[in-house]
């Protein structure tokens, strides 16, 4: 009788641990990548991306912030749709309270309203905060997709 | 033993309570929010300014013209509600199309009635409390009577 209730929780554990490992490259997907700090070959790889433009793009970082890094994208002749397509996978961060509403509206899914929202709450003191505030426009999903796109000085 | 007549006044007077407490904590939760955003958003603020002055005038003085004037406002309580309720939705929308832009009618609606902010209906309190006035105002003697046009 042990033994198998030995077994069994052993099963479950596995199992558990599994299902942990193969939910983990999906939630990794989802991360956005920094593009101060990725590497040539992981921009090579986002969409719209070519091994030239990665390596033009290396060669001009930092970006100080995403609009810099916008008109360089444009400046390689990719059109303003396509540079949003990339912002799904890689992002210049905005700092939440210094960041302009021209910053702000380079996120996708973000426009003059949401942004003018980012603005008027300042100062950001914590995610507790931004939850709080932008979820109820948005619902929490949304808003933990926001997230990505930003941050909040000293947290 | 009470007459119909002081049962119908004790009533209206308690429909006036009811309407001045309620636009109390209406005022009180609006001026806290910061409704003025916007120009619209001054509106109901403005209109309970008139509704406590309506209220006032016609608890001071009592006649027809301030229960006339208690009509109009009340009148433009409810009108206020349906403007409240559109301005409401399209607020709300926009936080949605920004989010997706090709996002069907009925997925939109659904958002904005589960979204918390703006909140799609309440506005209707203003529907509430211009109903609650005008029956204050039609249950007058003078209109039961149809002497007030």
């Amino acid at each position: 009788m042990m033994r198998t209730i030995h077994l069994v929780s052993q099963a479950v554990m596995v199992t558990f641990a599994l299902l942990v490992m193969l939910g983990s490259p999906a939630t990794a997907q989802t991360g956005l990548i920094d593009v101060n700090m990725a590497s040539e070959a992981q921009l090579a790889q986002q969409p719209h991306m070519t091994p030239a433009i990665a390596k033009d793009l290396v060669a001009h970082r930092p970006f100080k912030t995403v609009v810099d890094f916008n008109k360089f994208l444009l400046d390689q002749k990719l059109t303003q749709a396509q540079a949003t397509e990339l912002y799904r996978k890689a992002f210049v961060k905005i700092n939440l309270n210094t960041g302009t509403k021209d910053e702000f509206m380079l996120i996708p899914g973000v426009g003059a309203r949401m942004s003018a929202e980012f603005a008027e709450y300042r100062p950001w003191k914590s995610w507790a905060q931004f939850d709080k505030e932008i979820g109820k426009y948005v619902g929490q999903q949304e808003t933990d997709r926001f997230k990505q796109y930003v941050f909040i000085p000293g947290i | 033993m009470v007459s119909e007549v002081d049962r119908v006044e004790r009533l209206r007077r308690w429909l006036l309570g009811v309407l001045s407490l309620g636009l109390l904590g209406t005022v009180t939760e609006l001026l806290f929010l910061e409704h003025w955003e916007q120009p619209l958003q001054l509106a109901p603020l403005l209109l309970i300014a008139a509704a406590f002055a309506v209220v006032f005038w016609h608890y001071r003085r009592g006649d027809e013209k301030s229960l006339r004037w208690f009509k109009i406002v009340m009148i433009l309580f409810v009108l206020s509600a349906f403007i409240g309720i559109a301005a409401h939705f399209e607020g709300s929308a926009e936080f949605q199309l920004e989010l997706d832009p090709s996002i069907g009618m009925l997925d939109l609606l659904m958002k904005i009635i589960h979204a918390q902010a703006p909140p799609l209906l309440a506005p209707g309190m203003m529907l509430v409390f211009g109903l609650i006035g005008l029956a204050y105002v039609y249950s007058d003697a003078r209109y039961r009577r149809s002497e007030v046009k």
